[in-house]
């Protein structure tokens, strides 16, 4: 038969002298051409099981039972040269991150033509045609450059254009947008789509991403500590999952219509089962607000709700879609609030190191414009997104806020005292006011400390209390982030990655400040998690009154938590205003472009050519706006408009035709 | 462009040495021991000591003395050994490309060896091999030169009687007759940078495996041999190449306890005889050709790592 067909796939991983089935009796079958979804949360083993099928499993994986099936052929019997045939011909992976999966010392051409074979001549004309195919701009000038020479959408092109080389039978796309932004990922995903109906290969999409899903793929499984518990047409596993860990999920997903003061979203309680120690009964009972004794008893078949939609769980007709009734947007206007820190004219201008290869072609790197004279008004108890590509400045300016990146020109103060550009000059009182959480909690906590000795210091250097009185505090501080006490004597390795982030919140918050800046704070969390975080950071601005400055790509996100929101492209701020007037609908055409990616035919931005710089002088956004209206595009800075109630853009279309716009579309 | 950055590495190293120059200069007149008196016996008498101190120019001021022994350094014209009287550049050249044959013949030794234990034990790691290849290396480099020296003299020259035992070549010796003579100092040198080269390797080896970049390639179905050299060894012998080159200075100008042992005459051996027999100026001129060789390998390593890896940024060409 034509297509994948895994049966009864069980998986282990050998760590410290113990076996660990981290996947168990997978059951799967996707057709040539078609598209699988395979959804979960980090250690479902999603990726464990893409490469389990593909045969690339790291040395310490071994698949402990089951078939995996390619057009009739067991690929888990096919040893060596076989297998390495097999390979070369059929079996195509395209990884997460695309930088690390290629060679750093070797240009990308001799990596295409090296999977492609045959005569060099031949190779390169063929790599040539398959850049070009993977909407490339200029194929030859990519087979002469380095990997890090590219940017990580050129990368991701790179990596699909040898994968789609000959005529590929099975396909493992292990995240292969998460690393790119979301306009890229947009337009990735479009070009995957259009290959894979091409091509024809069997196809699985791994992601965590459960809209991506939605949109590539026909059918999603939904992966759990390892088991499947879900797998049904992707229409019907969104709208009606039958097992509660789906429906938990799409629960803690935010999407447009939810706010978090009004239809909160409902993130799912407790923890993943350690693979050492699982349940006996249902894997998921120890999390789900339906278990009974018969869950924790007895593993749950996969049962058929419909003949196409199976799921693993006793009691699969008790469960019922969250869906609240959508918030009444309340545009509560920026003039409400009480100014707390006001940022005039920042700039900040970059010049990066020379490589050695720019010495040799007498090259001198163009510095780079990271802040171009952004103003910006953070007002108390009040969240204030800023959202944006990779690029568009938004880190340099938490950083400027927080004095780690003195800005070039302009200035910040702090409710009329001016602040000191860097964090070295300005005095204890001004730290304390001023707190920072990072993205990744894991390198922002010190692992040799427990969660209370890193509690403890802000709260003395900072809060100014003696030893004992801060040790007093620490107990509120980790209820306050929905922690138990006894966190305090626990160190950073003993806690998964979501309380870490709780813990590194509750650091920030320590020295009781007046605004936090959160820079993509809970991107690198699971959406259960990012969920219980989010609500987390809702609770304590409503219970003390604390400003928020919520840097994040992801616009959802936004418009669940924040008050305001200002939209930055190439350092500059395009629009701005409360969250409600600026995203729904959007006006700029740079923020219809942002919240267009997650559609399947939204508005997409044209690929800004590399090769050609920028306007100097015109609007930034014009070389990929999909509206731009000429001339005057390009040789002027394009004027405020003002749409009331404290929204600005920043375009040349006048504010009419952009309504007129979104009423047409 | 690129001749501008190696300009500023040159003026660079000339400033570095420089300021070694000084240092030398300082440590050699602060060294015990009165150069007249070495050189006279206990028996001269005051005046001739004076004497030869005003020959020598040692009453002179010591910033007269330094100026003007650097610009004889500079001109060429290193002087006249106190001890040996003769002159002292065609010497330490003469040495220096002794020194240059057997960090060459170590090298040769070194490499190979090193890189393939490594290679070895990284793709076996965490086995028998890897652990029996790692604890050997690092056994034979904890043992000090003189020991593995002589125990490689007792097997391979006194009861094999395959090796000469003393290696004092002679002057006109051709090549042939000198390369016995380079193996035993170049395999005791070699024990020495084995473990470093080797468990370097392995590290890189290790670290490479586990790279996504690998898994592509091993994906493309490319042979083992292929993907080893093609994509790991390229990748994971960067470092190794940079330790190499920096080490360089030390096979050259260091190998001061291999040298005596076979009594090879090196730079090494030069050194040892120039203290020993309080020669300062001859002292003088070993310690500033060592400093020289050390910075020249340093450059070289930079450059080479420069050249091998396109992501190299450049430190200082900031701001």
């Amino acid at each position: 038969m034509s297509g994948l067909e895994v049966q009864q796939l069980t998986i282990e991983y050998r760590v410290a002298n113990q076996t660990l089935p981290v996947v168990r009796d997978i059951n799967l079958s996707v057709g040539a051409g078609e598209t699988l979804g395979i959804v979960g949360e980090s250690g479902s083993g999603k990726s464990t099981l893409g490469l389990a099928i593909l045969r690339a499993l790291p040395a310490n994986g071994r698949i402990k039972a089951g078939q995996v099936l390619l057009d009739g052929i067991d690929l888990t019997r096919v040893q060596g040269p076989a297998l390495r045939a097999l390979w070369s011909r059929s079996l195509r992976l395209v990884p997460q991150n695309p930088l690390a999966a290629l060679n750093p010392t070797l240009r990308i051409g001799d990596q295409l033509t090296e999977a492609i074979g045959g005569r060099r001549q031949d190779a390169i004309a063929q790599a040539a045609a398959l850049l070009a195919r993977a909407q490339i701009a200029d194929p030859m000038r990519v087979l002469r450059s380095y990997p890090h020479e590219l940017s990580g959408g050129m990368q991701q092109r790179v990596m699909i254009a040898m994968t789609f080389h000959g005529a590929p039978r099975l396909l493992v796309l292990d995240e292969p947008t998460t690393s790119l932004d979301v306009t890229t990922e947009a337009a990735v995903v479009d070009l995957l789509a259009d290959l894979i109906a091409e091509r024809r290969p069997a196809a699985l999409f791994i992601s965590h991403n459960l809209g991506l899903v939605a949109r590539i793929a026909t059918r999603a499984a939904v992966l759990y500590a390892g088991e499947l518990v879900e797998i049904a047409p992707t229409t019907f596993l969104f709208q009606h999952p039958r097992h509660p860990y789906t429906q938990g999920l799409l629960a803690s997903l935010p999407h447009p219509g939810l706010r978090y003061n009004q239809n909160p979203l409902q993130p799912i309680a407790g923890t993943l089962p350690d693979p050492g120690a699982l349940p006996a009964g249902c894997i998921f009972a120890p999390r789900c607000p339906l278990a009974d004794e018969q869950c924790r008893r007895e593993r749950p078949p996969l049962l058929p709700a419909t003949p196409d939609h199976l799921v693993r769980c006793h009691h699969w007709t008790m469960v019922e879609p969250y869906a609240p009734s959508p918030a009444t947007p309340t545009i509560n206007a920026l003039t409400n609030g009480q100014p707390l820190l006001a940022a005039h004219r920042l700039t900040k201008t970059i010049t990066p190191r020379r490589t050695f290869a720019d010495l040799v072609r007498g090259k001198r790197p163009a510095p780079m414009i990271a802040l171009a004279g952004v103003d910006l008004t953070v007002c108390r108890n009040r969240t204030l997104g800023v959202v944006g590509e990779s690029g568009s400045g938004k880190t340099t300016l938490a950083r400027c806020i927080i004095g780690l990146t003195p800005p070039s020109s302009g200035a910040i103060e702090l409710i009329d005292i001016p602040l000191a550009p860097s964090i070295q000059q300005r005095p204890p009182e001004q730290l304390r006011r001023l707190q920072m959480v990072l993205q990744n909690p894991q390198e922002a906590l010190n692992p040799a400390l427990t969660v209370g000795e890193a509690l403890r210091r802000p709260l003395i250097r900072l809060g100014g209390l003696d030893r004992r009185t801060a040790d007093q505090r620490i107990p509120d501080l980790l209820r306050l982030v929905s922690l138990p006490p006894e966190y305090a004597n626990r160190r950073p390795h003993q806690l998964s990655g979501g309380e870490k982030q709780r813990v590194a919140i509750a650091r920030a918050l320590a020295a009781t400040p007046d605004l936090l800046v959160l820079d993509e704070a809970v991107s690198a969390l699971d959406v259960s998690v990012q969920a219980a975080v989010l609500n987390v950071l809702a609770a304590i601005k409503e219970r003390t009154g604390i400003a928020y400055v919520f840097i994040t790509h992801d616009l959802a996100v936004v418009s669940y938590l924040a008050d305001d929101v200002v939209v930055m492209y190439q350092g500059q701020i395009v629009e701005q205003g409360p969250v409600a007037a600026v995203l729904s609908p959007p006006l700029h055409p740079y923020t219809e472009v942002l919240l267009s990616a997650s559609q399947p035919d939204g508005i997409r931005a044209r690929e800004a050519d590399t090769a050609v710089p920028p306007p100097v002088s015109g609007c930034p956004f014009q070389p990929r706006c999909p509206r731009a209206i000429g001339e005057l595009c390009r040789t002027t800075p394009p004027p405020w408009r003002d749409a009331g109630g404290g929204h600005l853009i920043r375009c040349h279309i006048p504010l009419p035709d952009l309504r007129a716009a979104q009423m047409t579309d | 462009m690129i001749l501008r950055y190696l300009l500023r590495r040159v003026v660079l190293l000339g400033v570095t040495v420089l300021i070694s120059s000084i240092i030398i200069f300082v440590i050699c007149r602060l060294l015990p021991g009165d150069v007249a008196r070495v050189l006279l016996g206990r028996e001269a008498s005051e005046a001739a000591l004076t004497a030869l101190r005003a020959e020598l120019g040692l009453d002179r001021p010591l910033p007269i003395q330094y100026l003007d022994w650097l610009r004889g350094f500079v001109s060429g014209d290193w002087g006249v050994s106190y001890s040996t009287r003769q002159l002292i550049r065609p010497l330490v050249f003469e040495r220096l490309h002794n020194s240059l044959l057997l960090a060459g013949a170590t090298l040769l030794l070194a490499i190979p060896l090193g890189i393939g234990l490594g290679v070895w034990a990284g793709r076996r790691a965490g086995k028998l091999d890897d652990t029996a290849i790692s604890i050997s290396t690092l056994a034979v480099t904890g043992l000090p030169e003189f020991v593995t020296g002589l125990l490689l003299i007792d097997l391979f020259a006194f009861r094999m009687r395959m090796l000469p035992a003393n290696s004092s070549l002679r002057p006109d010796a051709n090549l042939l007759e000198i390369i016995p003579q380079l193996i035993l100092p170049a395999m005791t040198a070699t024990l020495v940078l084995l473990a470093y080269i080797a468990r370097l390797t392995r590290a890189g080896v290790i670290h490479e495996l586990n790279q996504d970049y690998v898994r592509t390639a091993m994906l493309k179905g490319l042979a083992p041999f292929t993907l080893l050299q093609r994509h790991v060894l390229r990748n994971a012998l960067l470092p190794v190449i940079t330790v190499i080159a920096i080490s360089l200075g030390w096979l050259i100008s260091g190998l001061i306890v291999v040298e005596n042992v076979y009594n090879y005459p090196g730079i090494g051996r030069l050194l040892t005889f120039a203290i020993d027999r309080r020669d300062l100026i001859l002292l003088q001129a070993v310690a500033m050709i060592t400093v020289v060789i050390f910075a020249v390998a340093n450059l070289l390593a930079d450059l080479l790592y420069a050249l091998l890896d396109p992501r190299i940024r450049l430190g200082d060409e900031t701001r």
